[in-house]
């Protein structure tokens, strides 16, 4: 009997950890080069969740993109309702201090546990990303965290072998998402001004894509190729996934992403100009009623809402000049009765968490049913 | 003192067991009031954490006082002697806070303010010329220490149009604004959208600076510095708008000023316009004969039209020759490949490559 029971015990001990290992593959080889300890995190500038509670954080300060596990994995459909007030009084309260003191640079909600995170600088240039559970906002430790990082400084020029001191060229992150197994990092300079955008594989190794994307500036057959990118989104048309690109000229541009090559200049198109003075602040897409619709929040402008068939249907050539009706009109945009949006993101399939600057002053965080957007 | 020994009286001793029961009432009547004061922790002129001394255990948090948004969030632990509470982040300097049980202050502290620094002053500015062109690309503000990371800088800067008397908006309104590491060199565009020809911005508002117009820059004192000191003084900056510059920086009419051999005067090289401030000083490098990028020192004069490089060892006889990165640009943001604002439909010559080395002799 005894002979019996020692194999089948050995089977099944091999069987568990068969199919322990199989069910956390995923999540094991993405975190397989994690080391645990201080960030000396310099700034956040930018966030995107990726798979298993991978939060990725920008740090302008150190020209670093860090992969944090959260280890906020537990998985919820709806987010719930949120709705609070004053809320970057109640942020500086939970960091002692006042609300001129902080400065909420970002905001993500986990897709998994639908847990909204924020990135804080305070005035002494101190950063602490915090997340709200329920009412109550909690610290996530930057200084004990299981992370990887890459850095985002580029090689000193190799054209003059260089004996003097000089520093690394250093991008300012202006937006920051992951897709499929790439964090895009689109990045300003602080010095020349240039588009960089930088499309890098996860889990981070030594090589790292950098694509200068090329606008299709259709009012005058011309091409632009410099200008940066400060926000984008990716979207799916007709089963091709988009760069959604919003420049710091404000027009609106698509790019195929399986033409975004190292080193390789591509065109994208113009599909909508914004306006003057506006400044596109975040990308989300969601569906309602089985159409898929954008939103972007803007810092002078009302929260725009353009439908996907529109942009779909906007098939003006890359190689022949839109005309100057097209370029005026381009993709049509509803603009939603929400204003001064400065944060935004899909809290769950139906709903949209935003913060706002109402007229009267205050800074609210507030959900919304997709159905009245 | 007497010692108690076991001949007392039983008078004696319910006295003095009476003595005991008064003094342990008295002390479980204190239970959870602070018996000692609250003592405010400090590492490197910051408020890390603050200890104070309670009977008992309980569950005390920290405030902002007369705040009930929410407790500060930090880690309170406790041992025989004291509690101690590390907030997240450092209390703020001149804050007072109220530690908290059940609803109710029990303590307050007030975090020292030091308020006595040195006040932040504005260094430089650039373009540092008085003159400008009207597709001007970018402003740098330079600070003698880092500044403050929580409010806008766009909140501290107004622009006023002189000729027409009135307030005007020239900058672009970034989120992610253009620091460098230390946080003391800000960079802020005049809305490109609006200097590229026939962008909806440049339709709608035209460019951001009107030709033959005097702007003035008021930069507000109350901007702080991050640590919380607030600038010095109001600075103002009036220029004047010239045409627009739509030539690209050119090596070739630059003229140089060859220093001896066998001495360290500088190299003195004269730009046909203003440069780039903080680009110039990066982009240009001066190497010997075999490549070899010589170490020294590059000052900036004369309104950014004037660069010096004072090597550290002395020139030896020799070609030498001046290497410009083509990504320097002039106030236009037009570099050494393009211009800023490029027409391809008109321009033939776009891919033409610039020279960007100045070769020189030293005999």
């Amino acid at each position: 009997m005894k002979k019996f029971i020692l194999p089948v015990i050995v089977l099944a001990l091999a069987f568990y950890g068969l199919s322990s290992w199989t069910t956390h593959e995923t999540s094991r080889n993405l975190t397989a080069d994690f080391e645990y300890g201080d960030l000396q995190i310099g700034s956040i500038n930018a966030l995107s969740f990726g798979p298993e509670g991978i939060l990725f954080i920008g740090d302008s300060k150190n020209a670093m993109v860090y992969a944090v596990d959260t280890k906020d994995t537990g998985v919820k459909d709806e987010g719930g309702e949120i709705n609070m007030r004053n809320f970057d009084q109640t942020i500086a309260a939970s960091l002692g201090t006042t609300a001129d003191k902080i400065t909420i640079s970002d905001m993500v909600v986990n897709p998994k546990s639908k847990t909204p995170y924020f990135g804080v600088n305070l005035e002494d240039g101190t950063a602490v990303l915090l997340r709200l559970k329920g009412e109550a906002l909690e610290n996530v430790s930057l200084k004990e965290v299981s992370f990887s990082k890459t850095s985002l400084a580029n090689a000193v020029d190799a054209n003059a072998k260089d004996r003097r001191e000089r520093p690394l060229r250093v991008w300012a992150i202006a937006d920051l998402k992951f897709h499929g197994d790439r964090v895009l990092v689109s990045g300003l300079s602080n010095k020349e001004f240039a588009s960089t955008f930088r499309s890098i594989p996860f889990p981070f190794n030594d090589s790292q894509d950098q694509t200068s994307l090329e606008i299709w500036h259709a009012a005058h057959g011309k091409y632009e190729t410099h200008a940066p990118i400060k926000t984008f989104d990716i979207v799916s048309l007709n089963n091709q996934d988009y760069l959604m690109a919003s420049y710091t000229c404000t027009p609106l541009v698509l790019f195929p992403m399986n033409e975004l090559e190292n080193g390789k200049h591509i065109k994208g198109r113009t599909v909508a100009e914004l306006g003057a003075g506006n400044s596109p602040l975040d990308m989300i897409s969601y569906q309602k009623e089985g159409k898929q619709y954008f939103l972007m929040s803007n810092s002078n402008r009302p929260v725009m809402r353009l439908d996907y068939e529109d942009i779909a249907n906007f098939k003006e050539t890359l190689t022949e000049p839109v005309t100057e009706f097209a370029v005026a009109t381009g993709v049509p945009y509803d603009n939603l009765p929400f204003p001064y949006v400065q944060q935004m993101d899909n809290l769950d399939d139906s709903h949209v968490l935003y913060i706002q600057r109402t007229g009267n002053g205050e800074l609210i965080l507030r959900s919304r049913s997709t159905k009245w957007m | 003192m007497d010692v108690i020994s076991p001949s007392l009286t039983l008078y004696q001793k319910i006295k003095l067991f009476l003595v005991f029961f008064c003094a342990a009432l008295s002390f479980s009547c204190a239970e959870g009031e602070p018996t000692n004061k609250v003592h405010v922790n400090y590492e490197n002129g910051k408020a890390v954490s603050v200890s104070f001394k309670v009977e008992g255990q309980s569950d005390y948090v920290v405030f902002l006082k007369q705040s009930d948004l929410t407790p500060v969030l930090g880690t309170m632990t406790h041992d025989t002697q004291a509690y101690t509470f590390i907030p997240v982040v450092a209390f703020t300097p001149g804050k007072t806070y109220d530690i908290r049980k059940n609803g109710h202050t029990i303590e307050s502290f007030t975090i020292d303010n030091p308020r006595k620094g040195e006040k932040p002053e504005l260094v430089a500015i650039y373009p540092s010329l008085d003159t400008v062109p009207q597709n001007l690309l970018k402003m740098y503000f330079v600070f003698s220490e880092p500044m403050q990371h929580s409010r806008r800088a766009l909140d501290f800067i107004k622009v006023f149009d002189n000729t027409i008397q009135e307030e005007t908006d020239v900058f672009l309104e970034m989120q992610t604004e253009l620091w460098n590491k230390e946080h003391t060199q800000l960079t802020l565009w005049l809305d490109p959208g609006r200097i590229k020809t026939d962008l909806i911005p440049n339709r709608e508002k035209g460019l951001p600076l009107l030709q033959n117009h005097l702007y003035t820059i008021l930069i507000d004192s109350l901007w702080k510095s991050a640590k919380g000191h607030s600038l010095s003084k109001k600075y103002t900056k009036t220029f004047h708008v010239l045409e627009k510059d739509l030539k690209r920086p050119t090596v070739d009419s630059w003229n140089v000023v060859v220093p001896q051999k066998g001495g360290q005067s500088p190299l003195e090289i004269y730009f046909d316009e203003p440069l780039d401030a903080i680009l110039t000083k990066e982009t240009i490098q001066i190497t010997n004969s075999e490549g070899e990028s010589l170490s020294g020192v590059l000052s900036l004069s004369e309104n950014e039209f004037k660069l010096e490089f004072k090597p550290i060892e002395k020139w030896t006889a020799g070609k030498y020759s001046i290497y410009v990165d083509p990504v320097l640009e002039d106030l236009a943001g037009n570099n050494l490949q393009r211009l800023f604002d490029t027409d391809i439909s008109t321009q033939t010559n776009s891919a033409e490559r610039q020279n960007n080395i100045l070769n020189f002799m030293i005999e």
